[in-house]
């Protein structure tokens, strides 16, 4: 599952496990990743780093996800940058809400590698020199 | 059955007529449809209206009134009637009312006038003639007047005792029997005779008597004139034993004397003579001459009487009517008798002024007919009874009403006129009673006719003379029948509609000006009050409230003005403040108009409404269901798929990078699995614990454990688990003795759960305080944050399954913790006690029985 892009990349999550895999898998990966324990910690990386993608898990204490999202697209730079949420819920209303506020992806916990690795092809812009 | 009625009857309700029959109409003179909603004092004089308001008031408040009265009736002529008026209280349409019999009795009134006043004549003239006065009946006397007892020398009561030939001297029995029977048997006999009268002191009264054949209470009795004639009487014998020496005392005597030649020459006459015939003192030859007598019959006849009887050597007696000179009549007595005058044979004529005695015979004569006419003649039933009881006379109306054929006599004893003899012994005594105390006995009686069939009366009866201890008395019947029958028919029926309506299932309730005028048994038990206590009360007492009343009345009003009815479903105030639901619909009694009172039905509804209710709560608590159960599944999805992300993203990196890993890396992950799989395992343990909660199948097992060292390690485990340091909880545990038997499991879910939340709901960081201490027989534990607080309207649902409070943000839970934290203190026997203050902090204090 070899991604051939190499991007700097933000992982906004509260719960430690699931950071620290996510932030192992994209290592491994090849990518350089900051993470953020909760929303204001994620959004304040995001904008000191203009990051090229962002995970950011939606239920998260001092600013959820959607509020982290909504506050990039008010960003004219943060705007363009892929924005994946990550969720615990199923329900279809609240994959609409995030995709209606500007989130490039919506990924319902648990999920699989193979589903990340996916993403990165298809969200990252193709940089064959790297 | 009204229409038949002799009788006029009208329903009145408030003063308005509501209903009238055609003889009312009749009676009253105005159109049939003039009746309803008339006030019926516009048809009485003016002087009776205030009586008939005042009556008419008073009974409907139900004081006692008399129900029988006589009222005047005024025609738009001016004309004045009088009515005889009974009424009764009855219930109109589900209403009192008061029902008004009344019948014309004018006529009635006006022969009872006219018998008045012929009374009154009859007393006048019987007090104020000159002369003695009695009523014979057989050789009874009847009646005497104040004269006759002077003249008879004896009390009233003895003479009415006596019988009257033993005052009579006996050689004159034989004239007065033998006049009395050929005058009964209708012979014409000389209505004037003199009789001897024998004096209580044994001396001798002459008696000159004038009678006359009169009905006395309906039987044949004899009216006897007599004044004391003994002076004259000695003076006819002087003069029939020669006038010589008494010329001088004839010449002053107030009698007419003359005496007159064997042909016919008047030889002389006195004064007195002249003067009766108005004949001038040189008048002498015309005294009893042609001329004087009304016409030459009478002349001749009165002349050959006379004659014949003086040829036999009798005395000529006669009352007749001359005439005098100036043309006028006088009726005199005339007596004539063979006697010698100075030698010369001839006949003494004796003649008396009765004029006076004679008009007043004939007014007398007169009143007795008009009186006995009236009597006979009137529409109501009259009898005499003697102090006995027996019927002495009754008129031809009583005949009529007790159905006594023609011909037959009245029955003398009354009592086959009773239907029983014990109602007959129980009029006697009621009677006897009134009479005794000089009162009129009056009363509606059955009684029984001739022919066996019963019917009701209207009877009076009053003494003839009340000063009589045992009085004879008069009767006075009126049939009222037909009045009592249909009293009795409206009776029933009101009385079969009071039962019908009593019975119905549906409350009735009849109102005028917002008060109960009358309910029906099933509203008053609807309402939980009497019928009596609800009767006259305003209808506020039903309603829940002052405000309800007053909007109720308000719209219904406006409803029945403008329909006639109204409905609507609202709930009544039962006497005990229980609320019930009831569906009512109202009524005007007339047409739009509420104030004519409306009549509502009440349906108890209470039921459908219950259903109604228990069917939204059903549904209400079906809703909490589903968001209990929709905020379940969220938080069991986010609950669950957290550990499983962590687990599957752990065993995937192991599976396709653990070439590429430190050891120390993979063993990191191995036990984030791990953690992952705890959490959920405690994630399910929770639910679990709730379902055996509610299904009350928690076991509660005590063992002596050490607190102490259970509390350290919690407060390390919370800590651990919400990712604190233990230097962000200080503890203070003071407890004595530091074993205690409690269930460790449960202190574990109680402790644990109010630790962490303490820790999680502490976003900055700010110290969690947790004290142990031993108070008495109890053990009382304070775990207590700086946190974000809890808003004070959701303490009461705090520990409610799934219950979440809205401040909680992002801060994950499952809203099953502090439920379990209740249980778990109750399996204890034990409470919990909440504080908290938005933005300041919570605390929770625990209180633990020692077991």
């Amino acid at each position: 599952m070899k991604a051939n892009i190499v991007a700097s990349i933000l992982v906004i999550e509260d719960e430690t496990p699931i950071r620290e895999n996510l932030m192992r898998f994209l290592r491994l990966e090849g990518h350089q990743v900051t993470v953020a324990v909760d929303g204001q910690a994620g959004l304040d990386a995001a904008q000191a780093q203009a990051p090229e993608l962002i995970f950011c898990d939606y239920l998260m204490p001092r600013m959820n996800g959607f509020q982290v999202l909504q506050a990039m697209q008010r960003d004219s730079v943060l705007r363009a940058v892929p924005f994946v949420v990550l969720s615990a819920s199923a329900e279809p209303e609240l994959l609409s809400d995030a995709l209606k506020l500007g989130a490039s992806a919506y990924v319902t916990k648990p999920f699989q590698l193979e589903q990340l690795a996916g993403l990165l092809r298809s969200l990252l812009p193709a940089q064959p020199g790297r | 059955m009204v229409e038949h009625l002799d009788e006029g009857m009208l329903v009145i309700q408030d003063g308005r007529v509501v209903f009238g029959n055609t003889r009312a109409s009749d009676i009253l003179r105005v159109s049939p449809g003039a009746l309803p909603q008339a006030d019926f004092l516009q048809w009485l004089h003016p002087d009776d209206r205030a009586l008939a308001g005042e009556r008419q008031r008073r009974r409907q408040a139900g004081e006692q009134v008399p129900d029988r009265y006589e009222l005047r009736l005024q025609d738009a002529d001016g004309t004045v009637r009088w009515v005889e008026t009974h009424v009764a209280l009855a219930d109109w349409g589900g209403r009192p009312a008061t029902l008004s019999f009344f019948a014309d009795v004018t006529e009635r009134k006006a022969m009872m006038t006219a018998l008045q006043r012929s009374e009154d004549r009859y007393r006048a003239v019987v007090e104020h003639v000159g002369q003695g006065m009695i009523v014979l009946q057989g050789e009874q006397i009847r009646f005497a007047n104040s004269r006759a007892t002077e003249i008879l020398e004896m009390p009233l009561q003895e003479l009415l005792a006596v019988n009257f030939l033993h005052r009579v001297h006996p050689d004159d029995h034989g004239i007065i029997r033998e006049r009395r029977r050929r005058r009964l048997a209708g012979e014409d006999v000389p209505s004037r005779y003199e009789v001897r009268l024998l004096r209580p002191d044994g001396g001798i009264r002459w008696l000159e008597l004038g009678v006359t054949v009169l009905p006395w209470e309906g039987e044949p009795a004899t009216l006897t004139f007599f004044s004391d004639v003994t002076e004259r009487k000695v003076l006819e014998d002087k003069l029939a034993r020669g006038l010589e020496e008494r010329e001088t005392i004839l010449e002053s005597s107030v009698v007419g004397i003359a005496f007159v030649s064997p042909e016919q020459a008047v030889l002389w006459a006195n004064r007195a003579m002249l003067q009766l015939l108005g004949l001038a003192s040189d008048q002498t030859d015309k005294v009893l001459g042609e001329e004087v007598f009304l016409s030459p019959e009478q002349y001749r006849q009165v002349r050959a009487e006379a004659a014949a009887c003086i040829d036999a050597g009798r005395a000529f007696d006669a009352e007749l009517q001359l005439r005098r000179q100036d043309g006028t009549t006088i009726w005199v007595s005339l007596s004539g008798k063979a006697t010698r005058l100075r030698d010369n044979f001839g006949t003494v004529w004796v003649l008396t002024d009765i004029s006076q005695r004679k008009a007043l015979e004939d007014q007398l004569t007169r009143t007795l007919d008009e009186r006995e006419t009236i009597l006979q003649t009137s529409g109501v039933g009259i009898a005499f009874l003697t102090p006995q009881g027996q019927t002495h006379w009754a008129n031809a109306t009583m005949r009529h009403i007790f159905a006594v054929p023609e011909g037959l006599p009245i029955p003398t004893s009354t009592e086959p006129l009773y239907p029983s003899r014990e109602a007959f012994l129980s009029t006697r005594a009621q009677v006897g009673a009134c009479l005794a105390r000089g009162e009129v006995f009056e009363a509606e009686l059955q009684m029984r006719r001739q022919n066996g069939q019963l019917f009701w009366a209207s009877v009076s009866c009053k003494a003839v003379d009340p000063r009589d201890a045992s009085p004879a008395t008069v009767w006075v019947i009126t049939d009222v029948t037909r009045r009592k029958e249909l009293e009795d028919a409206l009776q029933k029926t009101s009385s079969e509609r009071e039962a019908i309506l009593n019975s119905a299932l549906v409350g009735i309730v009849l109102s005028v000006g917002r008060a109960h005028q009358w309910v029906n048994a099933r509203f008053a038990e609807m309402v939980g009050y009497s019928r009596e206590e609800l009767i006259g009360t305003p209808t506020r007492i039903t309603h829940v409230s002052d405000a309800q009343w007053q909007a109720t009345g308000v719209t219904a009003r406006a409803a029945l003005e403008a329909t006639g009815t109204f409905a609507e479903e609202r709930q009544l105030r039962r006497r005990n403040g229980e609320l019930l639901w009831v569906q009512l619909a109202g009524q005007c009694v007339r047409g739009h108009d509420p104030d004519s009172g409306v009549i509502w039905t009440f349906l108890d509804i209470s039921a459908r409404r219950q259903a109604e209710e228990d069917t939204r709560a059903a549904l209400a608590r079906q809703q909490e269901l589903n968001e209990l159960r929709s905020r379940f599944v969220a938080m069991t999805s986010h609950e669950f798929r957290t550990p499983l992300a962590t687990i599957l993203s752990s065993s995937e990196l192991l599976k396709y990078y653990s070439d590429r890993m430190p050891e120390a890396e993979k063993l990191e992950m191995l036990q984030a699995i791990e953690g992952a799989v705890q959490r959920m395992t405690r994630m399910l343990d929770r639910m679990l614990h709730m379902g055996k909660t509610e299904a009350q199948m928690l076991e509660f097992a005590p063992a002596s454990i050490d607190l102490l060292a259970l509390c350290r390690s919690l407060v390390e485990e919370a800590c651990t688990q919400q990712g604190a340091t233990p230097a962000q909880v200080t503890t203070d545990f003071s407890v004595t003795p530091a074993h205690a038997r409690y269930d460790e499991k449960l202190l574990r879910h109680i402790f644990g759960n109010l630790l962490s939340n303490a820790l999680k709901y502490s976003p900055s960081g700010a110290p969690v305080r947790f004290s142990v201490r031993t108070d008495d027989q109890q053990t009382v534990f304070e775990v207590a944050d700086q946190g974000i607080g809890i808003p004070a309207a959701e303490i009461p649902h705090l520990f409610e399954s799934f219950h979440r409070a809205s401040n909680v943000g992002d801060i994950q839970g499952t809203g099953l913790g502090l439920a379990i934290v209740k249980s778990s203190v109750e399996l204890h026997g034990g409470r919990i006690a909440v504080d908290s203050a938005l933005g300041a902090g919570t605390r929770f204090t625990v209180h633990l029985p020692h077991a």
